[in-house]
């Protein structure tokens, strides 16, 4: 009888405790984004593309989200997860695209606008395109860009 | 005391109180005129795409749903303001408080926040059992209570079920 009043104590200790909630709002960005690349010949050339960010903001002042990079010229695109921190309305993260790019951005969830600096240090390589894996894939040259974009 | 005397302090209790009315009307009118101006529509959904809620409102949500109030609002002024939401579990009591501030740009505004509810990790060993397992408290009915600028906009019941 005593084991088993522990086990319904056990149980009830499992299973009753430690329940909790969390609340917060969340900021969808897109825009675009221009800059320059690096071509071959070392000259700096046009590169532009779109960009979307989704940021949730978490309640202990950490943010994490996702953010996609595309150019639709070139098929070069990159993104990736992030984390970062949020200071009122202010956030700043960093990630590391699929091309090994650092990127830092920090922007302000108030304005539903973003600035960032977007430094890709390094060339890499475009996945093959899913539908067509044989597509030749492509080489992402060096390049520089700023984002910008507004709240959707 | 002569009874003119009296009809004057009369009289002057009586305009000191319309002054008095007449005071209060226009300082509430100051504070919440801007309020008043701004037309807005309130609606809670669990319906998302790509991170944005779609306008399906609801009323009813499973525990593990993310429960967005989406505030849709127009006339507001052009400048910063800050959202509060106020989540009130079945048992009244506050559970979470949501700050957002933002910046009005257009004339329509569309901003929302969210609530999630989490069981214990023990209970997560048995909801193959009950799924309402380590969430019993939440069961019922929530309310949500948005305030822009520090002033209460709306109320919004729903319920939830496991």
């Amino acid at each position: 009888m005593k084991r088993f009043l522990w086990i319904i104590a056990f149980t009830w200790l499992v299973v009753g405790c430690s329940s909790s909630t969390s609340s917060g709002f969340s900021v969808v960005l897109t825009g675009q984004w221009i800059g320059q690349m690096l071509a071959s010949t070392n000259i700096p050339a046009p590169f532009s593309g779109n960009f979307r960010l989704d940021v949730v903001q978490e309640e202990d002042g950490t943010i994490s989200g996702t953010i996609t990079v595309s150019d639709p010229e070139t098929g070069c695109w990159g993104g990736g997860t992030f984390e970062g921190t949020v200071t009122g309305s202010r956030f700043t993260f960093t990630y590391q695209d699929v091309f090994g790019a650092t990127v830092t951005v920090s922007g302000d969830a108030t304005t539903g606008t973003l600035t960032a600096l977007y430094t890709h240090e390094g060339t890499g390589q475009a996945v093959p395109d899913p539908n067509d894996p044989t597509m030749t894939v492509v080489l992402c040259q060096p390049h520089t860009g700023t984002f910008n974009g507004n709240r959707v | 005391m002569p009874t003119a005397h009296r009809d004057i302090q009369r009289q002057s209790r009586l305009v000191a109180k319309a002054v008095y009315r007449y005071v209060i009307s226009i300082l509430i009118l100051t504070f919440t005129a801007p309020l008043l101006a701004a037309d807005h529509k309130i609606y809670l959904t669990a319906a998302v795409d790509q991170g944005v809620p779609l306008a399906r409102p609801a009323t009813e949500f499973g525990c593990t749903d993310t429960i967005y109030a989406v505030l849709e609002i127009h006339g507001l002024e052009k400048t910063e303001h800050s959202l509060n939401a106020v989540w009130r579990d079945p048992h009244g009591v506050e559970r979470e408080r949501t700050q957002y501030p933002f910046r009005v740009r257009g004339d329509r505004e569309r901003i929302w926040v969210w609530l999630k509810l989490h069981r214990s990790q023990g209970a997560a060993l048995v909801q193959f059992v009950d799924p309402s397992a380590g969430m019993g408290e939440f069961v019922g009915n929530w309310q949500i209570q948005l305030f822009i600028d520090g002033k209460s906009l709306a109320k919004q019941d729903f319920t939830v079920l496991c």
